[in-house]
């Protein structure tokens, strides 16, 4: 399996939406405020127990998901963070950092007041290191990992 | 089949763990039970919810079964990550304009 059969049978997911905002407060919006939008009810981990969304703003900063136990489950790390123009995770909720894929965002002002919101999470086929050994390692942390080594066809 | 189904699933660390064993290769509930630090019976119940979410199948090996991955249920959570992103960014979207048109109305002292 060499990586480009990978990346072709992982196909990034690309999304955009446009918003009545300028990039500024998009963005402010997307990093400082996702514990006022994110729909935690229909999309977290342990959905019953889940408590709020942390995304600290900042370049080596952590998005996480709190717990009403106090707990908490880690979901990325800040990469790059240049406001208002875009920001790139590496997205890892249950697998280990280093198995992380690339969530970036970019605002652009496209006129109007409007500003285009860009979506891209890519770069699952990183998340599947060659030495099953690591994946020992990694035993009891990961269903990302799981479905993304299937996804790039290393089961079997 | 819902997502929950599947998230309920995968939100457990031992049945987790059965997934990352399997992806190694097929294994009986006996082979599984060896590994896991859990009791055979808990790791049949753990399977069996595994399976409920299409993420393991099972194969009768002789007196045995023996479990595998189930690509399909892992096909459903790429298409719900998929979704995940519609609906976190639609929600992103009304926030961010509710926002703006509040504080048009501030600035316009309504």
């Amino acid at each position: 399996m060499n990586k480009v059969d990978q990346i072709q049978r992982v196909a990034p997911i690309e999304k955009t939406v446009q918003v009545k905002s300028t990039p500024e407060n998009a963005f402010k919006a997307f990093t400082e405020e996702i514990a006022v939008w994110w729909p935690l009810d229909r999309h977290s981990l342990d959905s019953e127990n889940v408590e709020s969304l942390v995304f600290e703003a900042e370049l080596g900063g952590a998005v996480y998901q709190t717990m009403k136990d106090g707990s908490t489950i880690p979901w990325a790390k800040v990469q790059s963070f240049s406001p208002p123009d875009g920001f790139i995770l590496d997205w890892h909720i249950g697998v280990a950092p280093e198995n992380s894929s690339r969530l970036e965002l970019s605002f652009t002002d496209i006129g109007g007041g409007v500003t285009e919101v860009a979506l891209h999470h890519s770069e699952f086929e990183n998340s599947a290191p060659d030495d099953p050994e690591t994946y020992r390692g990694h035993f009891a942390n990961g269903w990302v990992t799981v479905f993304e080594d299937c996804f790039a066809g290393h089961f079997n | 089949m819902t997502y929950e189904t599947i998230f309920t699933a995968i939100g457990d660390s031992t049945r987790r763990s059965v997934l990352e064993a399997l992806r190694h290769h097929p294994m009986t509930v006996g082979m599984l039970a060896e590994q896991m630090p859990v009791s055979r019976p808990a790791v049949s119940q753990h399977l069996k919810i595994l399976k409920e979410a299409r993420l393991v199948t099972v194969t009768p090996k002789g007196t045995a079964n023996e479990y595998a991955i189930d690509k399909r249920g892992l096909d459903e959570i790429r298409d719900w990550l998929d979704g995940m992103w519609d609906d976190a960014l639609e929600a992103f979207k009304s926030h961010v304009e509710n926002k703006t048109e509040n504080q048009a109305k501030d600035t316009s002292g309504e």
